[in-house]
């Protein structure tokens, strides 16, 4: 890990993080004040939407169950907290190598006393700290906001357990785009397949939701392996973790070997 | 061992780009001069001796140690100055610098603020303010400043208006003095005869020619224009044999290889009014191994 470089990453990326970073606290704010535990029968509320059933449960909101984990797995686990943290991550994992290595900026520190692993561990290490600042945000915030609102309302465990597959998915769609960032030195195909990817495999996701015959798609996309339905009926999901977490490390790993080794024209 | 050594170094980009086979050493306390145009190899060479792209044969080494392998370890020793340095947006030029000193962790202390001012760059600025010659600068202050004992600089004068290049000059010759040893890429000839030892000419990703200085000095040819006073004095001139460039009226160019004294002796008995050097050395030994490209 190198210090400086670390550094560096913050003070260029922070406005980024800080904008997404309060566009969830909003959303997350918003939906958790729509919980009303008198009223538990939420869908009535979003049926008189009248959007098509099919529609509302591309977006994840499918769920009958009533407590709080469900409300909040239902109406930000299934779309927002995935796809406003990936579009953080697939930025920056593209901005922390492969952008570096076009423009050149990385020459500076490449030219220091660094090894390539030390250079490629501190943007791994600081893609993977983003992932898990912006779930332990939300996380922090749901506890903060259920235990003043809703005293007791909140299971915890489920909500914890909610929150940890959300990360092994994040770090899973992350270690892809680095994977991606480290394998093109050209941000035209590190973009291309590091955020063309994870959008296709959530838009697989939403897609398998919106009818039986299309439910097959769930197989294509590994974004499946993250359901927050469980969690609100007080079930686990440790083997969809472990693997979405295991196969991210993976790609982190292979990453940074492929950085070590790769030809860096700056 | 040498500081720098190049062994068979092969890295192919197609048919002529890259470099092909290129055996280089430079000695401690040694000043390099690399010569050629645009895609002759010259950067292809700087990144593998930096260990940016590693050779498709062959190896390069910095003081014994493998330059891709062994990067962090070599570039203790290594002052590096890229061709065109590509900065952070939106970072002030001390922003920069300190942030090559946490990168090196050490400080660069009195040193950094005597560069600054010896090249009079004011770091304050943002470097997206900045002009080519003041980035220029910075990335030569970044490379200088830890007074490192190898210097590796790709096109370090480029953008620099002539004073600049001459405190530049006048930078690499008091680090000579110093015992460092340096491999400069340029363009100017003429900068390069004023600070290196040596001289390598890169031609489609091959060394053409490996040779001192003074050596390429004594087989200069230079052309010197003598205004005479008349026609006739010209053209009884012309009859001692001298190799003629050009002929308009009473001037004539005179081409002449190696010591200038026959020229003199000869010339003392006629009336000249002028006497002009027209071309410099280092540039016709850069056209005979160019001379194909320009035809």
């Amino acid at each position: 890990m190198t210090k400086a470089l670390f550094k560096r990453n913050l003070r260029a990326n922070w406005p980024l993080i800080l904008f997404f970073s309060l566009l969830l606290i909003l959303y997350f704010s918003v939906i958790f004040n729509m919980y009303d535990p008198e009223q538990p029968d939420l869908f009535s509320q979003f049926a008189s939407f009248k959007f098509p059933q099919a529609f509302m449960a591309a977006f994840g909101f499918d769920v009958v169950t009533t407590n709080l984990v469900g409300f909040l797995g239902a109406f930000f686990y299934g779309m927002l907290m995935v796809a406003v943290p990936m579009v953080v991550l697939m930025v920056l994992a593209n901005k922390l190598v492969s952008q570096m290595a076009e423009r050149g900026t990385l020459a500076s520190v490449l030219a220091a006393p660094l090894t390539r692993r030390e250079i490629a561990l501190t943007q791994a290490l600081f893609l993977m700290l983003c992932a898990l600042f912006l779930v332990a945000l939300i996380t922090g915030l749901g506890l903060f906001l259920s235990s003043v609102f809703q005293p007791g309302k909140l299971n915890i465990p489920a909500f914890l357990k909610m929150n940890l597959g959300v990360l092994a998915l994040h770090l899973f769609i992350s270690g892809l785009s680095f994977f991606f960032s480290c394998l093109f030195s050209d941000t035209r195909w590190s973009l291309s397949f590091g955020s063309g990817l994870p959008v296709l495999f959530l838009l697989l996701q939403m897609l398998s939701k919106t009818g039986s015959r299309a439910k097959v798609l769930q197989y294509l996309t590994p974004f499946t392996l993250f359901d927050p339905l469980p969690y609100a009926r007080g079930l686990s999901a440790w083997p969809q973790t472990m693997i979405l977490f295991l196969m991210g490390l993976l790609l982190y790993a292979t990453g940074i070997g492929l950085f070590m080794r790769k030809d860096l024209p700056v | 061992m040498a500081e720098i050594v190049t062994k068979n170094l092969t890295k192919r980009y197609g048919e002529r780009k890259g470099v092909f086979d290129l055996n280089i050493e430079i000695a401690r306390g040694e000043a390099f001069g690399l010569i050629g145009p645009n895609g002759a190899g010259k950067t292809t060479l700087i990144r593998n001796l930096l260990g940016f792209i590693s050779p498709d044969s062959g190896q390069c080494f910095i003081r014994n140690l493998n330059s891709f392998r062994e990067a962090k370890e070599a570039h203790r020793a290594l002052g590096y100055m890229p061709g065109e340095t590509a900065f952070f947006e939106s970072i002030k030029g001390s922003e920069y610098l300190q942030f090559c000193e946490e990168l090196r962790k050490s400080k660069a202390g009195k040193r950094k603020e005597e560069l600054l001012e010896r090249f009079e760059l004011n770091p304050g600025v943002k470097v997206r303010h900045m002009s080519k010659g003041m980035k220029q600068k910075l990335g030569l202050v970044a490379a200088m400043m830890f007074d490192p004992e190898i210097y590796i600089l790709d096109e370090p004068t480029s953008g620099l208006d002539p004073l600049m290049q001459q405190r530049f000059v006048e930078l690499v010759l008091e680090e000579k003095r110093k015992g460092k040893t340096l491999l400069i890429s340029s363009h100017s000839f003429d900068e390069i005869e004023k600070t290196c030892d040596r001289i390598g000419i890169l031609k489609e990703g091959r060394l053409m020619t490996d040779q001192g200085v003074s050596q390429l000095q004594k087989s200069r040819r230079r052309v010197y224009s003598l205004d005479f006073e008349d026609e006739k004095s010209a053209s009884d001139f012309l009859k001692e044999g001298f190799e003629l460039v050009q002929q308009s009226g009473s001037r004539l160019d005179i081409a002449v290889t190696g010591s200038v004294k026959p020229l003199v002796d000869k010339l003392a008995r006629y009336p000249v009014n002028g006497l002009d050097v027209l071309t410099h050395s280092l540039e016709d030994a850069f056209m005979t191994y160019y001379g194909e490209e320009r035809q």
